[in-house]
Parts: structure tokens; sequence; C-alpha cells
């Protein structure tokens, strides 16, 4: 059980966890414990109602501070417990990106929008201008500044988000499913910033994602939700190919390389074990296999 | 897509680049100005003003037809037309005298010298609007004072006011296609008719204002009370010299008025 | 039945539509023929002109040129309240139709402004409800409900109006995977009770699990117009416009060599050219 000298930190920790919006009787979080390391990358899915956004919500104060609501259980950030701090003084920490453009670009310039947190936190001038422009740079929207956000593409927009998001120089960035509702290219574009967030710098990210491949490419690990509980923890391949089946009931897809290998296991084809995760492991599995066959 | 509400001109002359708190302050001195012109000729004059000063924003034609025609021209015509046949005949001569109606001359000029300050002061309040950006209207308007919650109310407001035109277009549309017919006949059903739009409006509106609320705090909204801007308005010398001028011009103009009686 | 399949229900013959003050036409010459009974899903990056296309069959849109003809009759003729009569079209977001306080009465809604007898309109909603599975949310007010049964709510309320034609404009968009198959599977029962289905959205899998047709557009233009099948067999016209088919597709393509399909649309299909392949 000793695997290295090094230990490393959690930034989110949370124990115990339950949560009922005001107004409602059933929870919408369930005893819930989650712990996420400085660095990581953490995929979150689940099926409609499972408590995802709740639970991005909890991470930067919203909830309790600004919904209500009846909370148990403790939301550490970074040793912060998000009872005793305001939501504007988590946000230098955590940092989320919301679903939609269209509430959370609020100002009538690109450059406005990212440079509207670090302006409220009172940072100097060209500490800001800094900021803008690393933002800018990092989503590959540099030159965007004077654009009116509503004029440009869903995958520009929410590019933009993600800027406003990193100009706060969070440690921690929560995307609650960034790419829904946006076209293939829309999509393409924020999963390349998401990819170089993830290779390029050590910021924690937690994502709410049901897009099992992306999920696959980028994830460090995974955590599913249902009906506000964790029902299944671990890394990708133990989710979603191991566990395909389970993941099905629930309603969220593997990846169909991965459903494939669940069915080539349940059936038996062979006596070897296959485990597909994305395209090229499974290109090369069935590959192999089929030329067994041609050797026969 | 909903640009004709952003009156903001892109060009970049001399009153594009004074500072928009000598604008401000310049408008709402030309503004009292109007008001307190009584003479038609003088304000007839200062209409051309106000003309020479519209043209110096090198705004185009077809954006400056946007305000003459649907808006200044009937208020014009309105004006001159009501205030003589709905006010009491003073003066002489009197022009027509039929039934109830007694027009007179004077009557008339004072119609017509009501609706040229009226024009008078739209123009001068659009040299502000077409030269000077949002944002920096805003920020002048804070400098003299409003908080910054309200600078924000009102940025917001115009930032959202597209986003409502284009909701409200895909609710109309929506409805309609599902059968809703807006021409129907009948005052009282036209009326009905309205309220899947309205409701659905609104539901939508709160739905957004909610979120909007998570993702304002989020960004930390509130979080110091010395809150700091990347960019700010800059006073240059010569917008402190036009600021001066301005303020002689008026000084000059009220002592005209009160004093020697001119304008009257 | 089978004449009925063939008929053309909606005909686009040289469209071509340019929105006011934009430089360029959103649709740039598109033909195209829908048959009865046809379920055909439109795909393409966004301002490529799909909801420009779709919105010239209910009349919100006419076109600049060209003609567009519902049941063989030009759309300029119609009102949109007439043509709503025929062509259903169900929005990308309920909550831009939904405004009444029950979900029995929105439902209603439609049936009413076609001026049925109220006996004929509770028919209908009935039926619609029972339909999607909406019978035990009958009185509950639509807004509190999650955006799943939000948009079944407004795919009911359309259905209520008994069009043959029913537009789908991104109806699994936002939804899980168990709601999104709940949606779907109540639109192949519609189809296969005989509409015909249009369906504007971005999700391979869906396509290929259910539509017979899918028409690629591109720029205002048709770049491709087939069968499901052969469209996602082509991959290289596919990228030229930034798309691609399911993963499962593209691993077919992959593993040509070995004789896989090119065209597979699903996993069991997959699985079955391999345990063909095996068996020799």
């Amino acid at each position: 059980m000793f695997n290295s000298l090094k230990v490393v930190p959690s930034v989110i920790s949370i124990k115990d966890l339950s949560y009922s919006y005001p107004g409602t009787t059933s929870p919408a979080l369930r005893d819930l414990s989650l712990t996420v390391k400085k660095g990581e990358f953490l995929a979150i899915m689940g099926p409609t109602g499972a408590g995802k956004t709740t639970l991005c919500l909890t991470l930067n104060g919203v909830i309790p501070h600004s919904l209500g609501g009846r909370m148990r259980g403790d939301v550490e950030i970074l040793g912060m417990n998000t009872r005793n701090y305001l939501t504007e003084q988590l946000a230098t920490k955590v940092s989320i990106v919301f679903q939609e453009p269209e509430s959370q670009l609020f100002c009538m310039t690109v450059e406005e929008e990212v440079a509207f947190g670090p302006e409220n936190l009172g940072i100097p001038r060209d500490e800001i201008r800094a900021r803008v422009d690393w933002a800018l740079e990092v989503v590959r929207m540099n030159g965007f500044n004077d654009r009116f956000p509503i004029h440009l593409s869903g995958g520009q927009k929410q590019r933009v988000a993600i800027a406003a998001a990193l100009s706060m120089r969070p440690e921690i960035l929560a995307l609650d499913e960034p790419t829904s509702g946006l076209d293939p290219i829309g999509k393409m574009e924020v999963f390349s910033v998401v990819k170089r967030l993830r290779d390029e710098s050590n910021i924690t990210v937690v994502m709410v994602e049901n897009e099992s491949e992306r999920v696959a490419e980028f994830a460090d690990r995974v955590v599913v939700m249902n009906e506000g509980a964790i029902v299944m923890e671990g890394h990708p391949r133990h989710v979603l190919v191991d566990e395909a089946s389970s993941l099905m009931k629930l309603g969220v897809l593997p990846p169909q390389v991965s459903e494939l290998s669940h069915m080539l296991e349940t059936h038996a084809v062979t006596a070897r074990k296959y485990s597909f995760l994305n395209i090229e492991e499974a290109k090369s599995g069935i590959g192999e296999l089929l030329n067994q066959t041609r050797r026969k | 897509m909903a640009t004709r509400y952003d009156l903001y001109v892109r060009q970049n002359t001399p009153v594009h680049r004074l500072d928009a708190r000598v604008k401000l302050i310049g408008i709402s001195l030309g503004i009292i100005v109007a008001l307190l012109i009584s003479n038609l000729f003088w304000l007839l004059a200062y209409f051309v003003v106000s003309c020479f000063l519209i043209m110096l924003t090198r705004v185009s034609w077809e954006k400056l037809s946007h305000v003459v025609y649907p808006l200044m021209l009937p208020v014009t015509i309105m004006i001159s037309i009501l205030y003589p046949l709905t006010s009491p005949p003073v003066g002489q001569p009197v022009l027509l005298d039929f039934w109830i109606i007694k027009i007179t001359l004077p009557n008339v000029l004072t119609g017509l010298a009501m609706a040229v300050r009226i024009d008078t002061m739209t123009f001068v309040s659009y040299v502000l609007i077409f030269t000077t950006t949002q944002r920096d209207l805003v920020r002048a308007l804070e400098h003299f004072g409003l908080s910054y919650r309200y600078g924000l109310l009102i940025s917001s407001a115009f930032r959202y006011l597209p986003a409502f035109e284009d909701i409200i277009n895909k609710i109309t549309e929506a409805q309609k296609s599902r059968g809703l017919d807006l021409q129907k006949a009948g005052f009282m059903r036209r009326i009905r008719n309205y309220i899947p739009l309205l409701t659905s409006t609104m539901i939508t509106s709160l739905k957004l204002a909610d979120q909007l609320g998570i993702a304002l705090m989020s960004r930390a909204f509130g979080a110091s009370s010395k809150r700091t801007t990347l960019t700010d308005l800059k006073m240059r010398p010569i917008d402190g010299g036009i600021l001066g001028v301005l303020v002689l011009l008026f000084a000059a103009f009220l002592a005209a008025r009160f004093w020697l009686q001119v304008f009257l | 039945m089978e004449d009925q399949k063939l008929s053309t229900r909606i005909q686009v013959e040289q469209l071509f539509h340019k929105y006011e003050g934009t430089q360029s036409p959103a649709i740039d010459g598109i033909d195209l023929r829908i048959k009865s009974g046809e379920f055909a899903a439109i795909i393409g990056q966004n301002g490529s002109g799909k909801t420009t296309l779709v919105k010239h069959f209910n009349g919100l849109l006419l076109p600049t040129r060209g003609r567009v003809l519902v049941d063989g009759v030009d759309t300029r003729k119609r009102s949109i309240a007439e043509l709503s009569r025929l062509v259903g079209y169900l929005f990308q977001n309920p909550d831009h139709q939904i405004f009444c306080p029950t979900v029995e009465k929105e439902v209603a809604f439609g049936p009413e402004n076609l001026g049925l007898s109220k006996e004929e309109a509770r028919s209908r909603v009935d039926d619609a409800l029972e339909l999607l599975g909406l019978g035990p949310y009958r009185s509950a007010p639509p807004t509190m409900l999650g955006l799943g049964q939000r948009r079944k709510v407004t795919l009911a309320s359309v259905v209520a109006m008994r069009p043959e034609i029913m537009v789908l404009d991104e109806p699994t968009c936002g939804i899980d995977h168990k709601g999104s198959t709940d949606l779907m599977e109540a639109v192949k029962g519609l189809n296969e009770r005989g509409h015909t289905i249009i369906m504007i959205t971005h999700d391979m899998r869906i396509v290929s699990e259910y539509a017979h047709r899918t028409i690629v557009l591109c720029r205002g233009q048709v770049l491709l117009d087939d069968t499901t099948r052969s469209v996602f067999s082509k991959p290289e016209v596919l990228a030229e416009t930034f798309l691609a088919p399911p993963q499962i597709t593209i691993l077919g393509q992959a593993l040509e060599d070995y004789g896989i399909r090119r065209d597979i649309l699903t996993v069991a299909e997959f699985y079955e050219q391999v345990v063909q392949r095996m068996r020799g």
C-alpha cells in the first residue's frame, strides 16, 4: 500500500454531505463523501436529477449561502469549510463554468467579461490586464477583446466563459456540462481547451460530463452519481468498461467500443478478456481477434 | 441581429474622442439652454446648431433616419398641430374660427417653437448617444456618483435587450406554430392571445435572472468594496479646455437670457 | 398504404433564403423532397441552415427565391396557423412554449386553436398524454417538471394537434440517455403510425438508431442526402464540415481490411459482424 513518499494534498474534501433545496422534502444530495486531489481531473457522470449541478454549487458556497435549504455534512475547499466563508471569498479558489452561456456572459465586450472577476476582487489594473491576456490566450480567443459576446458562436461563448473563470486564477475549475447544446465544432473547441488545461497546467478540474468518449479521454478518475449519491467511483476503465452494464442500467452510456468489449466478454467469444476504452484499443483488440481467426 | 439597440456609431471623430463626462455635462447644459429659449427664431437657430453637431458625429443617414422618421417627425407634426388646436386661444391675429376650433397665429408659433425645442433636445442627446459607448456612458455616470451596482444594472439592461428581443421572437414563433393566430379579429380575443407570449416570456426571464444571480456570485460580485477597473475614462487637457469653453458659453447664455432678456 | 408512402409531402424547389441585413444567404440553393412516412435527420454545424430550412416547412419563413410546397400547396398561399395543422414544430427550448398551469391545459392549447369541439379536443389530449406516458402528470404544473418531462409535454402538445408531418428541433438536447430513449421511442411510435418525422440533431447516435434518411447541410447547401447508412459510410465527406459518424461506425471503417463493413450503425451490428468473421 506504500506507493510513494509524496502525499498529494486534497483540494476538495466532502464528508457526509446531504442537502435539500428549500421547500422540498426529498434530498438532492445524500450522505455524499468525496475527495479530490490537487491536479486531478475528475469527471462526474450520472442521469438527470442525480445532483451533479447541485454538487457543483456546493463547491463555491452558493449552496448553502445563496440558495438556502438544509445542508448537513461539510465541504472543505483547500482546508476552508464553505460554511464559514462567503461565496465571494471562495470564488478565488473555485471557479464554476455553467451550461448556459446566455446567463453567465453579461458584459458588453469579451474583455470586460474576463476582467469582471478580478475587478470585483480589487486587483490592480496591471495584474488584471495580465490575467485577461493570459486567460484569453489559454482559450485561444485572443484578439476577440472588443467583440460583443452574444454575436459569437456557441463554442466561442463557452470559451469566453472559461476564460472569465480562469482569470480569477482559481486552483479548482468546475465545469457543469459545458458542451451541452453546442454543435460539434463548438464541442471540439471547448474540449480542446479542456485538454490544454489538463496537459499544460496543474489546475484541478472537476467536469460534469456525460459524453463518455470524452471522459475516457480526459479523466483521471470518474464518479457516477444517481439520486443524490455516489454509486460508482474509480478509474475510467473501471467505470466505463468493467462496469459498463451497471452504467447502462443507470441510464448513462459508456463509449460504444466499451459496450462492444462488454458484449464480447458477456458472450465469452473467446477466452480472452476484452477491455476497450477508446478506438485505438478496440482496433488493435478486434484486429488481433480476427487475425487469430484467420490463422485458424 | 437586433443591433438596433446599439446606437453607437463606429467612427473616430473629435466628438467621439471627447471624454464622456464632458459630453454628459455638455448635453445637460445644452438641454437646459433649449428649455430656456422661448423665441422661435432663436430656437430655429439653435436647431441648426444641433444639426451641425449631429453632422460632426459622422452618423450615416441610414442610421439617423431610424431616429428622424419613426421618432422625431411624428412628434414634431403632432405637437405643431395639437398645440394650437387644444390650448386656449391667445393673441391676434385669429387664423381660423370654426365651431369649437379657434386657432391664433401666436399659438401656432408657440406650437412650432415647442416642436423645434424637442427636436433640438433630441438631436443634442443623440450627439452623446452616437459618440459614446454604453460602457463609457455608464462609467461617466459612475464618476458622477452612480453606485457600481446601478451601473451594472444599466449595462445589463443594454446587454440583455437584444437577448429578450430574441426570446420574444422565439416564443412568438413557437406559439404561432401551435396555431396561435395573432391576427384574429376581435379585440378581446387578440389581448387573450398575447397571454401565452407574456407568460412564457416571464417564466424564461425569471429563470434567466436566477441563473444570472448565481453566475454573478460565482465571479465574486461584491467581494471587495474597493472595486478596480481594467479601463477607465481619461481626461485629456483638451477635454478640460472644451469643458471650460462649454461652461463659459453657458454662463454667457444665462447672462444674456436673464440679464439682457434676449432669447425670449 | 403503399400509395401513401410514396407521396411527396414536402417539396423544396431551388430554395434561397437570405435574412434581412446579412451578407450571405442562409440557404443557398436547396432542392429536396420529403415523402410520407419518412424519418429524416438533418445534421450540420450551427449556421449551416438547418433551422432556417425547416422553418420554411410551416411557414415561419418564406423563401427569398424558389418555393416550398407542402402537400402540393405553396407555403406563400397559406398562413402559419393553417400550416400548423399539417406541420407540427417542436422547438428546442420547451420553456418558449409552456405557459399553462397544468400539463393537461398545455396540451389542450393546440387543439383548441384548431377550433375543435371540447370532446374531440379532450380525446386528443388523452391520446397524446398516454402516448408519451404523461398520464400521472396530467394536473402537474409543467414548469415544475424536469427538462425531459417538459420536452415530452411540448411534444404531447404538438402530437395533440395530429399533424401528419412533425419537425423536431434537437429533441434530445440536454436530456440524459434514459430520457432521450423515452422520447425517441415515442417519436418512433409516431413514425410507425404514419407520421412523417424531420429531426434536427447533433447526436449521431440518435441519428444512427432512428433516422432512415440523413440530410447533411453545409453553408446553406446539401452536402449529402441519402440513407443514414450510406451517409455515415462517407466519413471523408462528413469531415468537410467537421462532422463524424458514431464511434462504432468509425471503428468499422478502421477495420475495413479485416472485412468489417463501412456502414455499421449500432454496437449490436458490429458484434454480429465480428461473430460472422470469426465463423469464417
